[in-house]
């Protein structure tokens, strides 16, 4: 009884501190959707922040450390958007960067058209040596969850701006549009290493919540 | 009962065999080996419905491999299950005190010390049955790693990150993919790294498994023979996202293959200098 | 309970000693969260500049925890007096031993092998049981195919700390309780070599337990409890946590190991030669001696993963010319036999029960001696089947498959040695003999099932699937544990003076081990059809498998709380043992249970082997004085129960 007390506690608590963002609903847009499949077009909003400072949801530091200075998607990374709709992203981008890696990341991937565009001009891939962030949805098809493959690269801001994560300060918008097919729980990601510690995979790379979350189609 | 039979060495030299087997030690030999016999056949079957049941479809020639080796492993190791477990069950039903009363033991049983010659024989069986474990395990790594003279292998070059599976074919113009599409019946070379910490790249259905080790290339290489879409696995754990790492591996025939190459910008057979990944 | 009385008795030690006999396990965590907290400001100044700050504050604020720790709980006694030029008095010598100090002895630095034996067994049940909540954790997040429960994050650091936790808890869980407590009465001891070392290595892993748990408030470990390098490099400061505490726990497990070879090589009775010892002692030697080698190499990778985070080593980056492959060598070179350090003392339990209970000698001791020494040797030569598909010298395939599948025929031998001991015997079905069935059931399916991870291209397809997983728990829980609960239920009775209760006991097993099996047959089925080890999500296909998993591991929490219930009711109202309830004949059955300080009033002159059962000129001992008694006569069965054995008597008056 004791025990099954305890388990169930131990449960309840670490339950309780897994982080879960306020989600984020796509907006309904009126345009009538265009593309074969799709029953209607929806929009969302996110930015790319050098620091988190400006994620008011976030109270307090989860854990040990200081996390001001760590990168992050804002305003939140838990977005939900409707099934079989044309979803239009724009993504502010604040931060700097480096060269990508894997320059296959560098490229646009799964949008429509496989295009996006930055500031106004549409492209198919970035310069792999300047880049800030992707945005890269990766769930594996099963016969649960439709293939849902996107990935965006968010070109860095010149490493002269200094960068910072007010409306005002200075960015890159990106927009591109995807289609979601059935309903289910996508993962996604930024695959460009913008972490600290080894292969800048740790800390804000690693912590759920801030270059990471989940996409809801519902 | 145990006490019923004359405690007679069973390796009296003197008596034939069949004579043995008619003094009561041999009678007992004879029952628990009935015992073990019928335990085996049940095992066989079991084991064999069981790796049928339970693995993935056959899609290349590896997996073939290892299917095959967990059917005979399986069926090797039932009499030597069965050998202990029918004691085990023959111990319990047939020797265990009769008593009521638990709290007092039963009367000693027999002062066996050791039995050379069965000693010697278990020794030399589980030997015999170690050598030839061995001996097919050889056999069949040669087989699953030796590229056969006479094909021209497909070579695609498989990045693991943290959380993603990339694939290039260098030698097809340079195509870059999130899923991986090969042709049937060809000789595949995978060849993997990592940009990060390490992966392990894994397809269940063509018994395909490698590290993607950081500052290393390391190869593995099979021989896809179904068509249809499978599973692409990361199995080692990687960090934060390791359970989404995964993707698709599609086995189309090599006219379709070139299609999708060419549809991607590639031309079959042309190299990539350096080669990138996209 | 005995102590109870004995702790309202007037202590016949005399006063003073000053602070010395004031020091225990709160004094200890007083200073070790003092020095901690010191300690942590220290390296939070030294390096808050450095963008690595928070690794060098967390590793100095543990190591202040342990420094204090030790010094506050009374380890440093000894030694500062010795530097004073001051001697330990005959009295302080006793108070250190634990004498007349009642339950309060079980809290202090006490040397008497018995009561490390029952720290040690309170300390491996305790962790234990976090690894087991741990693991009714990531059963409950498994119960469902997506990570809602928990999350990704949080999943990953459960596997991680419920694997150490379980791998600490299951070394220690048959060398800490009974190589310490039974082993040196086996042999004839009064105590173990070196005492106080003894209790150094108890209090040395006393403070990991904590430094385990905060890896919980550290942001955890995402690496599971291989912490396999690079990834341990890019962990949060839970990485630092744990190095420190594996650290800690391979000092405790080397010194104990000291302790028990040279306790077992130096201190037997006259008489007892190699061929008269208990295979349980040399079991354990044996086993010691693997640990000691083996060990070190977990503490060296850890080391060099702590200066890697914290002072910028590269020993296992690569792109700073360091190799992930130097980390997972020594890794396993510690890994495998690591596995045998637990397995061997589950083993040589069974091999001491058997022959108690099936009333016979144990068959071929030499074969079983021959057995183990192979298993030890050839467990250090298999290392890299762990890393068939690592890319690692793959031309070691084939030597490493060799290796590997060369352990089949020791293994083989002990399984001999079972059911050459059940053969014919009287089966005497009481508690601990249920685990050598259970034992002789699980192992075996261990044993088979590592056969297909030995061959290379099947270890290909199985390896960091579940197959893995399903495997090495019938060996660590399904061989280890149950040899381990075996263990428990054959020397309760003499650690604490009264009987498992048996009823209840029997229910627990029968539950433990059709959970067990519903569990993890689950998990080889999914294993083989494809699931990775270490998902919290995973494809719907697997759904059925997990659910099957999950629902048998509450019927384990159900059995092992059962056994836990046993054991606490029994411990304080059990019925009265007596010294040797098991009529069994070696030599810690012939001391009163529980043993008395010192165990021996006169020290035994062993004659033969403890096996002779059915042999009337096979006697383990003479010279016992008062506690000598005849071995029951074979044949008069009738004459026995009518009279009432002379054990039960004596041990109601010495109780009364
Ligand atoms: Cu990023
Ligand atoms: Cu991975």
């Amino acid at each position: 009884m004791i025990g099954a007390v305890a388990l169930g506690a131990t449960v309840l608590v670490l339950h309780s501190t897994k982080v879960e963002p306020p989600l984020l609903v796509a907006t309904n847009t009126a345009a009538a959707a265009t593309i074969a499949g799709a029953t209607s077009t929806s929009s969302l909003d996110l930015s790319a922040y050098p620091d988190s400072t400006a994620i008011t949801w976030r109270k307090s530091n989860d854990g040990v450390g200081p996390h001001e200075d760590w990168v992050s998607y804002g305003p939140t990374t838990n977005l939900q958007v409707p099934a079989h709709s044309v979803v239009t992203v724009t993504i502010k981008q604040y931060d700097t960067g480096e060269p990508i890696p894997n320059p296959f990341l560098a490229e646009v991937r799964g949008t429509v058209g496989g295009t996006m565009t930055v500031d106004g001009e549409t492209v198919t891939k970035i310069d792999a040596d300047h880049v800030g962030h992707t945005f890269t949805i990766h769930n594996f098809p099963s016969d649960k969850l439709d293939p849902l493959f996107v990935s965006v690269p968010l070109p860095a801001m010149p490493d002269e701006v200094e960068a910072c994560s007010q409306s005002d300060c200075p960015n890159h918008v990106v927009t591109f549009q995807f289609v979601t097919l059935g309903p289910g729980d996508y993962a996604w990601n930024c695959e460009f290493p913008c972490g600290g510690n080894y292969a800048n995979f740790g800390e804000a790379m690693s912590s759920y919540g801030y270059m990471s979350g989940t996409l809801h189609v519902v | 009962m145990s006490n019923d039979i004359e405690d007679r060495p069973i390796d009296d030299q003197r008596l034939t065999i069949g004579e043995r087997l008619n003094t009561p030690a041999g009678q007992l030999v004879k029952k628990v080996t009935l015992v073990i016999v019928v335990m085996t056949v049940i095992l066989v079957i079991f084991s064999v419905w069981w790796v049928n049941e339970s693995m993935p479809v056959v899609a290349s020639d590896t997996e073939q491999a290892v299917q095959d080796t967990m059917m005979v492993f399986a069926v090797a190791s039932a009499p030597v299950m069965a050998l202990v477990w029918g004691i085990g069950y023959y111990s319990l039903r047939h020797w265990r005190s009769p008593n009521k009363d638990l709290s007092l033991p039963p009367e000693d049983g027999p002062p066996i010390r050791s039995n050379a010659r069965l000693t010697m024989t278990w020794v030399i069986v589980s030997g015999i049955l170690t050598a030839f474990l061995l001996v097919w395990g050889l056999t069949e790594l040669t087989a699953t790693t030796t590229i056969p003279t006479t094909s021209s292998p497909l070579v695609v070059k498989v990045t693991g990150q943290q959380w993603l599976w990339s694939f290039a074919y260098d030698n097809d113009g340079g195509v870059g993919s999130p899923d991986l599409v090969l042709p049937i019946d060809r000789t595949i070379v995978f060849q993997v790294t990592s940009t990060d910490v390490i992966h392990s790249f894994w397809l269940p259905e063509m018994g395909v498994k490698v590290d993607a080790n950081p500052g290393v290339m390391t190869t593995s290489i099979t021989t896809p023979s179904k068509l249809g879409t499978f599973n692409v696995r990361c199995a080692e754990l990687c960090g934060l996202n390791h359970s989404f790492m995964e993707t698709t591996v599609t086995v189309v025939s090599a006219d379709d293959f070139n299609k999708w190459i060419t549809a991607h910008g590639g031309t079959p057979g042309q190299k990539v200098a350096g080669g990138t990944n996209g | 309970m005995a102590e109870a009385a004995v702790l309202s008795k007037p202590t016949d030690i005399p006063p003073g000693g000053g602070i010395m006999r004031r020091l225990n396990m709160v004094t200890g965590c007083v200073l070790g969260v003092i020095l901690a907290i010191v300690a942590y400001k220290l390296g939070d100044y030294f390096w808050a500049a450095n963008d690595q700050g928070t690794d060098q504050a967390v590793i100095a604020g543990e190591a202040g925890w342990v420094l204090g720790f030790l010094i506050g709980v009374g380890a440093f006694v000894a030694p500062i007096n010795w530097l004073l030029g001051r001697d330990l008095t005959h009295d302080d010598e006793m108070f250190l031993a634990g004498k007349n100090q009642g339950i309060a002895r079980y809290f202090r630095f006490t040397t008497d092998h018995k009561v490390v034996g029952v720290q040690y067994l309170v300390l491996a049940m305790v962790t234990f049981g976090v690894g087991g909540t741990l693991a009714m954790m990531i059963r409950t997040e498994l119960a469902t195919d997506d990570s809602e429960m928990f999350g990704n994050q949080i999943y990953n650091s459960l596997v991680g700390v419920h694997g150490i936790v379980m791998i600490v808890s299951t070394i220690i869980m048959v060398l800490g309780p009974w190589g310490n407590f039974i082993m040196p009465i086996m042999i004839g001891a009064r105590d173990m070599a070196f005492p106080r070392l003894n209790a150094l290595s108890f209090w040395t892993l006393f403070p990991a337990i904590p430094i385990f748990l905060s890896i919980a408030a550290l942001r955890g470990i995402p690496t599971g409890w291989v912490a396999y390098a690079p990834l341990s490099d890019e962990a949060p400061p839970g990485m630092d946590a744990f190095a420190i505490a594996i650290v800690l726990f391979v000092i405790s497990a080397g010194i104990g190991a000291v302790n028990i070879i040279v306790t077992g090589v130096t201190m037997r009775a006259r008489g007892m030669n190699w061929h008269r010892a208990p295979i349980f002692v040399i079991g354990t030697i044996g086993t010691s001696f693997l640990g000691l080698v083996a060990l070190p190499c977990f503490e060296v990778a850890m080391i060099c993963t702590l200066l890697d985070r914290s002072m910028g080593a590269a020993f296992f980056v690569p792109d700073l010319g360091g190799s992930q492959w130097l980390y997972a060598n020594l890794f396993w070179i510690m890994g495998h036999p690591e596995v045998y350090v637990i397995v061997i003392p589950g083993v040589i339990a069974i091999l001491e029960i058997a022959p108690v209970f099936a009333r016979k000698p144990l068959y071929s001791f030499r074969l079983a001696v021959v057995g183990l020494i192979a298993l030890i040797a050839l467990s250090i030569l298999v290392w890299a089947h762990h890393m068939f598909v690592s890319g690692w010298a793959p031309t070691l395939g084939g030597p490493f498959m060799l290796t590997t599948e060369l352990i089949s025929i020791p293994t083989g031998l002990i399984f001999l040695v079972i059911i050459g001991t059940l053969w014919r015997g009287n089966i005497w079905m009481r508690l601990p003999m249920y685990f050598v069935y259970g034992f002789l059931w699980n192992f075996m399916i261990g044993g088979v099932t590592g056969i297909f991870l030995s061959d290379v291209p099947a270890d290909n397809e199985l390896h960091g699937a579940l197959f893995v997983t399903a495997h090495f728990h019938y060996t660590l829980l399904g061989g280890a544990m149950i040899g381990a609960m075996g263990a428990l239920a054959f020397w309760f009775p003499k650690m604490t003076g009264r009987m498992l209760n048996e009823k209840v006991g029997k229910v627990s097993f029968w539950t433990v081990m059709i959970g067990f099996n519903v569990t993890f047959m689950a998990m080889f089925y999914n294993g083989l059809a494809g699931m990775p080890r270490r998902v919290a999500n995973y494809q719907p296909e697997y759904i059925p498998g997990n659910m099957i998993s999950t629902a048998g591991a509450y019927v384990i929490m159900a059995g092992m709380l059962m056994f836990l219930y046993a054991i606490v009711s029994s411990w304080r109202s059990g019925d009265i043992a007596g010294p040797n309830p098991w009529h069994a004949k070696s030599l810690e059955w012939f001391v009163p249970s529980p043993p008395p300080l010192e165990n021996f009033e006169v020290l035994p002159i062993v004659t033969g082997d403890p096996y002779g059962y059915g042999e009337s000129h096979t006697k383990h001992t003479s010279h016992l004085g008062a506690m000598h008694r005849p071995h029951r006569s074979t044949k008069s069965k009738v004459e026995a129960v009518a009279d009432p054995t002379p054990e039960v008597a004596a041990q109601d008056g010495d109780h009364a």
